[in-house]
């Protein structure tokens, strides 16, 4: 899209001048005893925007406090998939960034083209599935959050009509959507989730307008895996709770927000950049979800019933201790076929590339 | 299914909106013969002011008008550079756009976690309460009302006023419009601060009233869509407010088709909007007006006194 490119060209020049300023600033100058790991965040949204690079960004000023002088951040915006991405990565390996994370599912595979061209230096790529050597990989388990979420959507609901605004159909957003659902399942099996696909990550109109028809269609209850508040602002608006994601909402629907199923990225790269630093880092996929408070339910609201939270909290140990396995067979698409057997339960590489739709799920795909 | 209907026509009229202004806008600036191809930029940065005013004030109206303004003074910037400079008009158009979105990130920094109590609906008594298309016509926040007057008047006016008829002569034939004793330059000036401050209410539209809130996306290239609706509609005014409404429609259509069980693929489905506002608008302006296209024939080139 125009806009998008000549956005990201300002960026593109706004960070040339940026990089260029800062290693100046950190020049050669420096022993090297003194000097600090050099880790770069590239995101594809504003980190205003309210939503996924925000809840990154979050986790860098974490990041900050916890490791001080031995690190040096530098924070870079509005990164478009493609072209832009690959420019930018090879723009921060020649300035010797040591660590560079970038947070889209967009900037894989130019992650995994630049890797390869700087051997030395460290990748890590939020929510993908490609690896290599100097390629690590990192998730949150959203999808227990979601779980919990869907308990307390299916109990409160009185319609029995729930709404889900989803951005694409990817593994990350599919897996939330089935979590979500049988969370909703599980103690109301008479509750529907009725989905819409809005094709765009950030749009706030059209965020709005899906949750209106969601609204219009008689769900009480909508929850979103998109960036912006939107979805908060129309639930407040026509009286109806809202599940929020990834960042705290209750601002946006004071009498009318449920929960957050909130982002904590800081477990995450404290695990990385602290291997990091001691010299014994390796490619892998750091995975962590409710036992490490990376996906977690905030601003609870006094609606809730208090035998609700109760069986939230017994349903959160059950996931941490392996007692409850979410993905547990028999589980059906919503066309009726069956996916996984009574007895078996999904693994994380099928949670990785999970692609199908859970009974109790409406939507025309 | 009445229900349905209704909430359609409802969000149809409301998602086709900013896209009227910002069409409108475009239309009184290329009918005088400057093609300002910085839409975005001048709705996003009605979109920023119109927020952070409305935050900082407390009143959605003083939101409002700060957007048009907003919208006002980044096109006088704009007509600085093309009427006064002879600056190449693509190109100052696209700086707009990129000088506008970064210029409203910075305006909006901090804002995006703000709320604001966004602009209340309006229902007309009486009208608002009739059958069927009452609540889908008659209950929208003040500003789609404004938006239809806006229509209307300026309809009247480009069709069928002596104003119009100079906008269209200095937009065919500056040169010749000059020697009939036409201000081309003060009226070329006028029209692309016509344009700004349309502009930018779309913008003040989007964040105070459609989703109050502020997002650096919140344009989401309504800016580019208009540009190429005026091209489709043959600078017609009501052909032009057509495809508004239709791509509003289809917008709406492409969400609300999810759920009755066609098996079509998102991406198809994605392209609708698209695709049927540009058949649509074909077919239309094959059917009857085929020779009469209003485009400009001086569009984008500059003039001075000295041509």
């Amino acid at each position: 899209m125009k806009l998008k490119y000549w956005r990201s060209s300002l960026r593109g020049l706004l960070r040339t001048l940026m990089v260029l300023t800062l290693s100046a600033v950190s020049g050669p100058g420096w022993t090297a005893a003194a000097q600090p790991l050099r880790i770069a965040f590239v995101h594809e949204h504003p980190v205003s925007a309210g939503g996924w690079s925000q809840s990154h960004d979050k986790a860098r000023k974490g990041l900050e406090e916890i490791f001080g002088k031995s690190i040096m951040v530098t924070t870079l915006e509005g990164v478009m998939p493609g072209p832009d991405t690959v420019r930018v990565l090879t723009r921060l390996a020649r300035d010797r960034y040591d660590m560079i994370f970038a947070t889209s599912f967009g900037h894989m595979n130019a992650v995994m083209k630049v890797a390869q061209q700087f051997p030395g230096t460290t990748f890590e790529h939020a929510s993908g599935y490609k690896q290599a050597r100097n390629v690590g990989t990192y998730q949150i388990r959203a999808y227990e959050g979601r779980y919990l979420a869907g308990m307390i959507a299916g109990a409160m609901t009185r319609t029995n009509q729930i709404g889900y605004v989803g951005a694409f159909q990817i593994p990350e957003v599919v897996r939330d959507i089935n979590a979500f659902t049988l969370g909703v399942r599980a103690v109301n099996p008479a509750a529907n989730v009725r989905l819409i696909w809005i094709n765009t990550w950030l749009d706030p109109s059209r965020e709005r307008e899906a949750a209106e028809l969601l609204i219009a269609e008689k769900a009480d209850v909508i929850t979103h895996h998109t960036e912006t508040p939107a979805i908060a602002v129309a639930a407040e608006a026509a009286g109806v709770h809202v599940i929020g994601y990834q960042f705290d909402r209750s601002a946006f629907a004071p009498k009318h927000h449920l929960l957050t199923v909130e982002h904590n990225w800081l477990p995450i790269y404290r695990e990385k950049v602290q291997a990091r630093l001691e010299g014994r880092w390796k490619s892998n996929l750091v995975w962590l979800g409710l036992a490490n408070d990376a996906t977690r339910l905030v601003s609870l609201s006094k609606a809730i019933p208090a035998k609700v939270l109760d069986d939230v909290e017994t349903a959160r140990q059950g996931i941490i201790n392996g007692s409850l396995s979410i993905f547990a067979g028999p589980l059906r698409d919503n066309q009726n076929v069956m996916r996984v057997a009574a007895g078996q339960t999904l693994n994380d590489k099928d949670l990785s590339a999970i692609e199908w739709i859970v009974e109790g799920v409406s939507n025309s795909r | 299914m009445v229900e349905m209907l209704d909430v359609l026509l409802f969000t149809t009229l409301r998602a086709g909106t900013p896209l009227l202004l910002i069409v409108l806008g475009i239309l009184i600036t290329e009918r005088a013969g400057v093609l300002n191809l910085g839409q975005e930029g001048l709705v996003i940065m009605g979109a920023a002011c119109a927020f952070v005013a409305t935050s900082t004030s407390g009143s959605v109206w003083i939101g409002t008008l700060t957007g048009v303004a907003a919208g006002t003074l980044t096109a006088l910037a704009f007509a600085i550079l093309v009427l006064a400079l002879r600056a190449n008009q693509v190109a100052a158009g696209l700086a707009l756009t990129i000088i506008g979105t970064g210029l409203a990130a910075m305006i909006g920094d901090g804002m995006s976690g703000v709320s604001i109590v966004g602009m209340e609906a309006l229902p007309i008594p009486f009208l608002g309460s009739l059958p069927l298309v009452g609540h889908a016509l008659f209950s929208h926040d003040a500003l789609v009302y404004v938006s239809l007057l806006l229509l209307v008047v300026i309809w009247r006016v480009m069709d069928h006023s002596r104003l119009g008829l100079t906008l269209t002569a200095i937009g065919h034939n500056p040169g010749a419009a000059h020697q009939l004793g036409l201000a081309v330059l003060p009226i070329r000036l006028m029209a692309i601060l016509a344009g700004g401050a349309l502009a930018g209410l779309a913008g003040a539209y989007l964040a105070v009233a459609y989703t109050p809130l502020w997002s650096e996306g919140i344009s989401a290239g309504r800016g580019w869509i208009a540009l190429a609706l005026v091209v489709f509609a043959s600078w017609r005014v009501f052909r032009a407010m057509f495809g508004a409404y239709l791509f509003g429609l289809m917008s709406i259509l492409n969400l609300l088709l999810q759920g009755v069980g066609l098996n079509i693929s998102p991406n198809l489905l994605g392209m609708l909007p698209y695709v049927a506002t540009i058949l649509a608008l074909l077919l239309f302006s094959n059917a009857r007006h085929r020779n009469t296209t209003m485009a400009p024939r001086a569009l984008g080139q500059p003039w001075s006194h000295g041509d």
